[in-house]
């Protein structure tokens, strides 16, 4: 049995409407482009496809079958492969060359195929890596068969909803860079009533209209974050229909056909609703005012609004938000002449958003770092006086004498530099016992026998064999437990509230991360005040010591813009290649600028909350704000507790 | 095992289809209760749609559900979602000593309980549905939509009429949960299942264990108690009641027949303090909870830990 990719269209397979889509894919295709279709799930991007390429050969792949790189490109014959004495043994003459199974990417490659990915959000890191040169030099150099090159006609083509978050990675942009991207969004009610007619036929044109009319104004509805595809319409059609075969409730009460239509909707649509944060009436009780408002609807004469899709163009992809202003921080780090990776008299070695990051910078007297800032952004100098001489404080307070600095009114550069690292060492020597966490659960990988898990990895196994036909145990590959990986994202408010002591609880809380998730997870580290800046980039290997002095290198200073520092936060996770995300903010939760941040936060599968301060409003706003985020707040007694609060958080 | 076929070719019919009005009927009258709820699962099932069943456990799901397919003639593979099912195990492998033999034929191949449950064109009982694995969750995509799946060095399996997934799980489970993705949603129907009425939970616990009515009507309203009981932050299924009632008559029996007073209290504390979770923000422990259920539902001091 050799991999079958599943060649040519299925058989019922129509699209209705989507004209312009469907030209703009042949266009692309023509012009020899590869193309992402990129749509929310059921926009029906897989039947677009199928059409546009009717004359064309596909070879269609489901990404979630795809684990590795020999998945797309095949591999030899293990068995081939296996040594003479081992196969004799087995009674298995030995063939004279191993033969390559060719994989699906080769084969469309070499037959000038359109390869298709259905879900290239669900494909593995290691198989994008054979991908990306087949897209841009049209050639793949497979070991065990040489050079491949595409011929005519060879293009990708991947489906993607990259909305949709839990149990997708993140695409690389590698590949990104090199498709053309056609969104594809819902189809519209004419449309839509045509497919539904299609798929449940002899259902009343009525409740066609209904059902696609409940589905779209619930991908409108306040209360709703997700709305329903089209499947939801189709589904109920289906279910009133087998509703109304069914005999009568028992009982009383006999079902009427309105009854039975809106029992039909709950069913269909409550699991394709997903409940914005903030709502708390249940999903039923929102599906129930959407029908409502769809038999309401009836009575007025309701203009169709037809063709609502945005515009779909074809646009190639620019680069994900990228640092613009200083490139990845690791470079300026490396090239810190301070050596310690930071120094608040240089330039903020990471990226800010707005001028006013420029208060992250290190500044002198008078200012003279401060050039090219907004005034009206600027903080005074007694603001920046304050802080410092908390850290004087603090470190003075420390147990470790000949560390004590006593800074005058007007502090120098040198001076402000010297404070800034006092003050981190003793954050960082007071982190002394801080916990390493682990995320929570583990996944399955393919590891080599360790006498626990005995769930054998067949395929790997064989090729071990191959190699070595005397195996020791520890050739056998068996798929075990092995710790997941998190993209985990601190977000720390440094905005006025948090002048003085209050900064050097979040040096310490991002000192504490740091250790915690030390070798194990992603960190990043960002702090908002009414701008925001990257204090740790993700993928940025940063020491504990660096990472607390760039917090203390801040002056907190200014409005609270929650919501930007979360934005931030979501974009950074965004770009960790991990699966599961978690963000951890440490505020007073009291916004007086930017958009609410209730909202942002529910765009976080888990996003945790570490109060600053215990009084009844803060918790009271905190917890709004964890609960919005799907995840816990909690608070801290004193700077020694502090750690251990923040490794609860990250270890769930 | 070994064997296993995908061809489609022979018509074969979907038992749940021909005459949905008769298996209700039949089915009605087996369970306790749960009309509107049973009426809305087969509809569902009846369309061909995938269902998915939220609720707390202990609320007759699965009672409701083997039911259904008993009664509908249609075949039921069970798989019980946890963090070890992985993709392989939902989808199958081929025999390791075949493979060294022969390499990969497909007559070796040893389908999981996907690929049965489509060749089967029966369904498939996906209990704990949000704590599968998030690529355990994607191999049902293909299946779910479009009754295909692809088998690594396999081939197409190709469901026959009659497949449908079920899964089943509790909304409020946070722990070992992984979120389920709106693809996987997107394919599913949802009915939610919540508690039974008190009739029908006094019903069952009486079908379950004949005891004295009398008490059957305290447990019950105990129980009844933990849900939504302000220190509590989630209470126990009728499984508690059940339990707590043949705790107390044991305890009875090993004291000769003679009675306690504290009889029902350390019951309760042994039957209902695994089964309910109590909420962190208002302290103090599942024994004191179930202590002030006690004394409210019954008007007496309640002990729950034993004197001695």
């Amino acid at each position: 049995m050799t991999i079958a990719p599943h060649l040519g269209t299925r058989p019922g397979d129509r699209v209705i409407g989507r004209t312009r889509e469907t030209m703009l894919l042949r266009v692309a295709l023509d012009a020899g482009r590869h193309v992402l279709l990129d749509g929310p799930a059921g926009a029906g991007k897989t039947v677009l496809l199928r059409a546009a390429c009717r004359d064309r050969r596909l070879v269609e792949v489901d990404a979630i079958t795809v684990s590795s790189a020999g998945g797309l490109v095949g591999r030899a014959d293990p068995l081939g492969l296996l040594p003479q004495r081992l196969a004799t043994r087995s009674g298995v003459p030995a063939r004279a060359a191993p033969e390559f199974l060719v994989g699906p990417l080769v084969a469309a490659m070499r037959s000038g195929a359109v390869f298709v990915l259905d879900g290239a959000d669900r494909l593995s890191p290691d198989a994008f890596g054979v991908l990306v040169p087949a897209m841009s030099e049209g050639e793949l150099v497979v070991p065990g068969l040489g050079t491949v090159r595409a011929c005519p006609g060879f293009a990708i083509v991947a489906t993607a909803s990259t909305e949709d978050r839990a149990g997708t990675g993140a695409i690389p942009a590698a590949f990104l860079d090199r498709t053309a991207r056609l969104r594809l969004d819902h189809p519209s009610g004419p449309d839509a009533r045509g497919i539904v007619l299609e798929r449940v036929p002899g259902t009343d044109p009525r409740l066609v209209a209904r059902s696609v009319a409940v589905v779209r104004a619930s991908r409108r509805h306040p209360d709703l974050a997700i709305g329903s595809s089209i499947r939801g319409a189709i589904d109920l059609c289906a279910v009133a229909d087998a509703l109304e075969r069914l005999a009568p409730r028992t009982g009383i009460r006999s079902g009427s056909t309105e009854d039975d239509q809106r029992w039909a909707a709950r069913l269909a649509l409550s699991a394709r609703l997903y409940p914005a944060a903030e709502t708390t009436r249940p999903v039923e009780a929102i599906i129930d005012e959407l029908w409502d408002g769809v038999l309401l609807g009836e009575h007025r004469a309701e203009p169709d609004i037809g063709h609502r899709l945005p515009p779909s163009t074809i646009v190639a992809l620019e680069q994900p938000s990228a640092p613009a202003s200083s490139g990845p921080p690791t470079d300026d780090a490396a090239n810190d002449p301070d050596g310690d990776g930071n120094g608040p008299g240089t330039d903020a070695p990471w990226d800010s958003q707005t001028s006013g990051a420029r208060a992250a910078a290190g500044r002198g007297p008078g200012g003279a770092s401060m050039g090219g800032a907004r005034d009206d952004q600027q903080p005074p100098e007694m603001v920046l006086r304050e802080t410092e001489a908390a850290l004087a404080s603090f470190v003075g307070g420390s147990s470790s004498p000949g560390e004590a600095l006593d800074i005058g009114a007007s502090p120098s550069r040198d001076e402000v530099r010297r404070l800034v690292e006092a003050a981190s060492r003793v954050v960082v020597r007071r982190l002394d016992g801080a916990r390493t966490v682990r995320a929570q659960g583990t996944r399955l990988a393919s590891v080599r026998y360790n006498f626990r898990s005995d769930d054998l990895d067949l395929d790997r196994t064989v090729e071990e064999l191959v190699a070595n036909p005397i195996p020791a145990w520890s050739d056998i590959w068996v798929r075990d437990r092995v710790p997941r990986r998190r993209g985990v994202v601190l977000i720390l408010d440094v905005s006025g509230s948090m002048r003085g002591e209050p900064l050097v609880h979040a040096a310490t809380a991002a000192g504490a991360a740091t250790l915690a998730l030390a070798g194990s997870d992603d960190l990043a580290v960002v702090a908002f005040w009414r701008g925001t800046a990257v204090l740790r980039a993700p993928g940025e290997p940063v020491e504990v010591l660096p990472v607390v002095g760039r917090v203390l290198a801040l002056r907190p200073w200014g409005l609270t813009d929650i919501a930007g520092g979360l934005t931030r936060g979501a974009e950074l996770l965004e770009r960790m290649p991990t699966s599961q995300r978690q963000a951890l903010v440490m505020t007073d939760g009291e916004a007086n600028t930017g958009a609410h941040p209730l909202a942002v936060a529910a765009r976080f599968s888990r996003l945790d909350v570490l109060a600053t301060d215990s009084s009844p409003a803060t918790l009271q706003r905190c917890r709004a704000l964890a609960s919005a985020g799907h995840g816990t707040c909690r608070s801290y007694d004193g700077l020694g507790e502090l750690p251990l609060r923040l490794s609860e958080l990250l270890s769930g | 095992m070994g064997r296993f076929d995908t061809r489609t070719g022979d018509a074969l019919t979907d038992p749940l289809r021909d005459d949905p009005a008769s298996v209700y009927a039949r089915v009605a009258a087996e369970v306790v209760g749960r009309d509107d709820q049973l009426r809305a699962m087969l509809a569902v099932l009846v369309a061909g749609r995938n269902l998915l069943l939220e609720g707390p456990p202990g609320t007759g799901k699965s009672t409701a559900l083997r039911a259904i397919a008993r009664h509908g003639g249609a075949s039921l593979t069970m798989v019980e979602g946890n963090a070890e099912m992985s993709p392989q195990k939902m989808l199958g492998h081929h025999d390791p000593a075949a493979v060294l033999q022969h390499g990969y034929r497909p007559e070796d191949f040893v389908p999981g309980p996907l690929p049965t449950a489509m060749n089967a064109g029966g369904l498939l009982y996906v209990e704990e549905f949000n704590r599968l694995p998030e690529d355990t969750l994607n191999t049902l995509l293909t299946a779910m939509s479009e009754g295909e799946l692809h088998v690594p060095r396999f081939g197409l399996v190709a469901a026959r009429p009659g497949f449908r997934v079920v899964a089943a799980m509790n909304p409020f489970d946070n722990i070992g949960t992984t979120r389920v993705s709106v693809s996987v949603y997107d394919r599913l129907c949802r009915l939610a299942v919540g508690y039974q009425s008190e009739e029908e939970e006094t019903e069952i616990v009486l079908r379950r264990t004949g005891a004295d009515p009398e008490l059957i009507r305290t447990a019950v309203r105990v129980v009844r108690r933990t849900r939504g009981h302000p220190a509590l932050r989630s209470g126990c299924s009728v499984r508690g009641a059940i339990d707590l009632v043949l705790l107390v008559a044991s305890l009875r029996e090993l004291d000769g027949g003679v009675e306690h007073d504290d009889d029902l209290g350390v019951a309760a504390g042994l039957a209902l303090s695994s089964k309910i979770v109590v909420d962190d923000a208002h302290g103090g422990t599942a024994e004191d909870a179930i202590a002030d259920i006690l004394t409210e539902v019954t008007g007496a001091q309640a002990d729950v830990v034993p004197r001695s």
